[in-house]
């Protein structure tokens, strides 16, 4: 009963679902939530669930992974695409550097306001 | 790159500016900036000597921001405001007809500008876009609400440049786009029998309002707007002897508007007023001021024997010829009640009782003296050979494939209806001033001079200080209980104008609340603008 | 001679920083003078496509086609008079460290072929960004830094969703490939990918209604930091939009809505403007404003018209860094930015400066704004969009309202301080100033230019 669940269509379909909750719970986060903090998090929610489909939507059920060593010298079809794990990887590494930026930013802000309400920032703007 | 070409209505208007900039250049004025006004006569240059559409489009639009500059030194913001916004919406409803007719036509060059290509539907909405400009620049109502006021608060030698010239540049563009490029046979009959009857609104309207003006300058600008309104009416007929009479009101306008303003700047450099219930009087120390404004009186009167007879002489003929019988007593209702202000004009100044005066009466400098005598001198001189103006505008008429008026001598003036003789109209007056002139002066010793307004003790009453016992000033106070009159002079269309403003400003305060959005407001947003992209996307 | 000297020269200069700290400004005026010189060298034999690494379907190409060079020499140039603008602010030196990467990361956007390579240069020039938001290091500095992030990232995750479904669909990452095979997918697909594409790009390219962070962004940063977002980051993804756009060979009707929400944009920003009272926000405004000119500009795919919009952008770059730099010299006196400055200031080389720029925006001759309406206008009346152009002059007359506005305050008599201006500064935005004047004067070489550009922007990416 198991071996209907090892099916490609049927992880496609999972992943698909689930990236696009896991993407609809980062974006509303990112939009409604008032703390610096949390509006960040959500947002690498929104990013990981990016990977997430990325990468399932890849794979393929009886693929390995394209790894080349003595034996296989060379990337045969039954290897899962490896370009998108390169890109992944990339954009883990971007993703990383911008959120440590960001949360720089958010402790230096604390640091002279005291304040992490984003509804509360009010800095900006035109003065009446 | 840019293209000139000396043509006769090029020369025409050029040779009236430089008269003017000249004779203007002697007259005392401090804080006056030579450059920006060096800058003005070369875009004036381009404007008149252009040979393709983007030369004169920047000739047009480099007058209007350094005469923004030149006034900018002494007017107050609103009045700035009011100024560049309607010239720049003249110079941008030009450059969409420019840009209309440059996207099929492929050349400016006017020679080469080839009418057909445009398709006709485009014809009406092109002559309207030039009628806004000119309708803009000439102060025709309702677009006259900045004329006014910058007028007023422009320094007084500027006032004149700018009713002297400036307002001319509106006449050009008409006889350049109208008659030369676009050809009058094209064009719609109906929309010029309404450009002429704006024309003859405008005198009217302008007219009653320059007798109730208080102030001198307001006074003089209001006329202005009326004599531009008689030459856009005289335009708008649209024939040789209309272009002609066109011709003759600016050339005679530019000097008589020269000769006033001028004046009534010497007038205010010598009291520091500019209301006439503060003047009066004045006839005694400056006689030679009088008798230049006399010269300007009838000229603006159009009376005869100095030119402004002509030129409305020839208004009268053009109407008359192309049976525009209503227009005709429109424009001559208007004319008839412009003596008014003209009288309100030297009676409030050298007339009537003495100005408080402070000071001594002081010597007008020399610099004052030479535009009003350049604008006399010329009044006179078409006054007594009035063929002289026929003379100048038959190649310009030729040129733009219009009739031409004949003249048999330079004495006489030739229309189809009639003919006079200024020479002789000349003489006769002459004798009949001198008569006059010597009947007064023997009668000066029986006058009682009244030296001090308020001593009218024979006549059993002492008037409180604050009443105005000057009759100049009055004019123009009893014209209100005239029902027709008190209905234009209580509208204007500045109720319309600051409308428009008010309206613009709300909106703007509504829609900057855009760009303050907090991240709660944005998502409602964001999600609002994708529901619509998403149903039009669903729908294509 | 590669082309990847672009990417990587400024990149390394900027991280040796540490063995050259005292003549690190030196070291950006020459790289920038290098840069310049190696593009000017490559202009000869462009088109030119570059391949890093392996030619097939997946490997890194670069493009230096007629349009890539001309933003590549805009760029260039901006960044050297911004170099030697700096030369004697002392104070602040680690602005050259971050110029420099964003000197980098712009060359790359312009200049690459392949599209997750955007992706890479979008994110390098969008962190650059932040961190010169926040330059000042005070609290509106911060606030303002925070808040680009949060949409930023969001900016970024909707690019990457476009790029997942592009290699998805089409399998491959190759620009020139990805054009050719746009139009055989799906439609539901392609309006998602559309989609995705639009807001990635139009949250960073300001665009109606992405634009809302814009101007409390050019409020919080430094002045200098605002004369490169709107002369060098804006035009960047401006480009990018629409370089992507004329590869995928999408359908006029798409771009007849870019071009609507691009007159909108227009309206928006400059009514807006009327009632600012704070010259930062004023010019933002403005920026964004002329922004959507060039939206609407560029979406009527006609040769005329795009080259006009190639023109504004020149002389919008080249009028945004003047008005700033002045405004900076303005700051530092008065130490505020608010509209009554104007009214304090009594020097006649600044009253200059400002009304050139000024009529400059406005599109009043004799200054080159003119003739990049004027090209826009007849293009759009060539096609029969008479809404747009009345669209266009009423918005003007607008902007008229609140630049005159601002004119008219500087010679209302009243207390009047007297600016001195170094020598430097003055002789950069004299220099400024002539330009413009210059190319108002006598366009036609630069007209020229702008039309290949054009012909190559149009054509898309696959005319190499």
């Amino acid at each position: 009963m198991l071996d209907s669940f090892n099916q490609t269509p049927f992880l496609h379909g999972v992943i698909t679902i689930g990236s696009f909750l896991l993407l609809t719970i980062g974006l509303i986060g990112a939009l409604s939530k008032k703390n610096l903090f949390k509006i960040f998090l959500s947002l690498s929610i929104a990013e990981a669930s990016l990977f997430i489909y990325f990468i399932g939507m890849h794979f393929e059920v009886g693929k390995v992974a394209p790894i080349l060593s003595k034996e296989v010298d060379k990337f045969s079809s039954n290897m899962v695409d490896p370009v998108p794990q390169a890109m992944i990887l990339t954009t883990i590494v971007i993703a990383i550097a911008v959120l440590s930026l960001a949360l720089s930013f958010v402790i230096n802000y604390f640091k002279l306001t005291n304040n992490l309400r984003i509804d509360e920032m009010d800095e900006l703007g035109e003065s009446r | 790159m840019f293209n000139f070409e000396m043509t006769h209505l090029g020369n025409l208007f050029f040779g009236l500016s430089l008269i003017v900039f000249i004779s203007l250049f002697f007259v005392k004025n401090q804080n006056r900036d030579i450059r920006l006004h060096i800058l003005l006569l070369t875009a004036l240059g381009f404007i008149f000597y252009a040979s393709d559409l983007i030369t004169l489009f920047i000739g047009w639009e480099v007058m209007s921001w350094s005469s923004y500059f030149i006034i900018s030194k002494n007017a107050n913001i609103k009045t700035l405001q009011k100024y560049i916004i309607f010239n720049l919406a003249a110079g941008f409803a030009l450059l969409a007809a420019i840009a209309l007719i440059y996207g099929f036509s492929q050349s400016v060059i006017y020679s080469e500008i080839d009418i057909s290509k445009i398709p006709h539907y485009l014809y009406m909405p092109i002559s309207i876009l030039l009628l806004i400009t000119i309708f803009i620049k000439s102060g025709v109502v309702p677009f006259h609400y900045w004329v006014v006021d910058s007028y007023e608060e422009a320094n007084h030698v500027f006032s004149a440049i700018l009713s002297a010239i400036i307002s001319k540049a509106g006449i050009f563009l008409f006889i350049l786009f109208f008659i030369k490029i676009i050809g009058y046979e094209l064009l719609d009959e109906i929309l010029f029998d309404i450009v002429a009857w704006f024309g003859v609104i405008t005198s009217i309207v302008a007219t009653f309002k320059a007798i109730s003006q208080d102030d001198l300058k307001r006074l003089l600008a209001y006329s202005s707007i009326a004599q531009l309104g008689y030459i856009v009416t005289s335009l708008a007929i649209l024939s040789g002897s209309g272009v002609e009479a066109a011709l003759y009101h600016t050339v005679i306008h530019t000097f008589v508007k020269l000769l006033l303003f001028i004046n009534i700047a010497s007038i205010i450099y010598i009291t520091g007023r500019r209301k006439f219930s503060e003047l009066g009087g004045l006839l005694y120390h400056y006689p030679t001021l009088f008798i230049l404004l006399l010269i300007g009186i009838i000229a603006l009167a159009g009376m005869p024997p100095l030119g402004g007879f002509n030129s409305k002489f020839l208004i009268y003929t053009t109407l008359l010829e192309e049976k525009k019988g209503l227009l005709l007593a429109a424009v001559m209702f208007s004319s008839a009640s412009a003596f008014l202000y003209c009288y309100k004009l030297i009676y409030g100044i050298y007339l009537g009782q003495p100005t408080q005066i402070k000071d001594k009466y002081r010597k007008i400098p020399l610099g004052f003296y030479i535009p009003q005598f350049v604008g006399a001198t010329i009044l006179i001189v078409l006054g007594i050979l009035p063929s002289l103006g026929t003379l100048e505008f038959n190649p310009i008429l030729s040129s733009l494939g219009l009739d031409t008026t004949s003249y048999s001598s330079l004495f006489e003036l030739n229309s189809s209806f009639a003919s006079f003789n200024g020479g002789a109209l000349m003489a006769i007056f002459g004798v009949v001033f001198v008569v006059v002139l010597a009947m007064v002066m023997s009668m000066k010793n029986r006058v009682v001079n009244v030296r001090d307004r308020f001593d009218i003790s024979y006549c059993g009453e002492v008037p409180d200080k604050d009443i105005n016992l000057h009759y100049g000033y009055g004019i123009g106070e009893e014209l209100k209980r005239i029902s027709f009159i008190k209905v234009i002079l209580k509208n204007s269309s500045s109720a319309i104008w600051q409308r428009v403003v008010n309206v613009t400003q709300d909106i703007s305060m509504i829609v900057r609340r855009f760009y303050s959005l907090s991240s709660s407001h944005v998502g409602l947003v964001i999600i609002l603008f994708f529901t619509i992209l998403l149903f039009i996307g669903v729908a294509s | 001679m590669s082309l990847i000297y672009f990417v990587v020269i400024p990149l390394l200069a900027s991280f040796l920083t540490p063995f050259y700290k005292n003549y690190l400004k030196y070291i950006s005026i020459g790289v920038n003078l290098l840069l310049l010189f190696l593009a000017i060298g490559f202009v000869s034999s462009a088109p030119l496509v570059e391949n890093i690494a392996f030619d097939s379907a997946l490997s890194i190409s670069f493009v230096f086609d007629e349009a890539s060079a001309f933003f590549v020499i805009l760029f260039i140039s901006i960044m050297l008079i911004f170099s030697i603008y700096n030369l004697q602010n002392e104070n602040r030196k680690d602005i050259f460290i971050l110029s420099n990467i964003l000197l980098c990361g712009v060359l790359g956007l312009v200049l690459s072929g392949d599209i997750f390579n955007i992706y890479i240069f979008f994110e390098i020039v969008s962190i650059v960004a932040y961190i010169l938001t926040s330059l000042n290091r005070d609290k509106q500095a911060y606030s303002g830094a925070i808040r680009y992030m949060i949409i930023g990232s969001v900016a970024s995750i909707f690019l990457l969703i476009a790029i997942m479904s592009i290699y998805i669909n089409i399998g491959t990452l190759n620009l020139v490939t990805i054009g050719e095979r746009f139009g055989s997918m799906d439609l539901n697909i392609q309006f998602l990918i559309l989609l995705s594409l639009f807001i990635g790009f139009g949250i960073k390219a300001e665009i109606f209604p992405l634009n809302f962070w814009v101007v409390d962004i050019y409020q919080a940063s430094q002045n200098r930091v605002n004369a490169l977002f709107s002369a060098i980051i804006s035009k960047a993804y401006i480009f990018l939009f629409f370089h992507i756009a004329y590869t995928l060979k999408i359908e006029p009707k798409f771009l007849l809505f870019v071009a609507i929400i691009g007159a909108i944009s227009f309206a928006i920003s400059e009514l807006s403007a009327l009632s600012s009272r704070d010259m930062k926000r004023i010019f933002a405004y403005s920026t964004l404003g002329q922004i959507g000119v060039l939206f609407i500009a560029l979406s009527y795919g006609n040769i005329t018209v795009v080259s006009g919009a190639i023109f504004l952008i020149a002389l919008h770059s080249i009028t945004k860094v003047m008005l700033f730099f002045a405004l900076d010299i303005l700051k530092d006196r008065f130490n505020s930015v608010k509209v009554d400055i104007f009214g304090k200031f009594s020097s006649i080389f600044l009253l200059l400066i400002f009304s050139i720029g000024f009529l400059s925006l406005l599109g009043l001759p004799p200054f080159g704004g003119f003739i990049a309406k004027l090209t826009i206008l007849k293009g759009l009346a060539s096609l029969e969009a008479y809404m747009m152009i009345g669209v266009i002059l009423i918005v003007s007359l607008v902007e008229a309202v609140y630049f005159f506005r601002l004119l008219a305050l500087t010679q209302q008599s009243s207390q009047k301080e007297l600016i001195q201006i170094p020598l430097l500064k003055k002789s950069v935005l004299a220099f400024l100033a002539t330009m413009i004047v210059y190319f108002g004067i006598f366009p036609n070489d630069l007209l020229g230019v702008c039309q290949n550009v054009a012909s190559s922007l149009l054509a898309g990416a696959g005319n190499v």
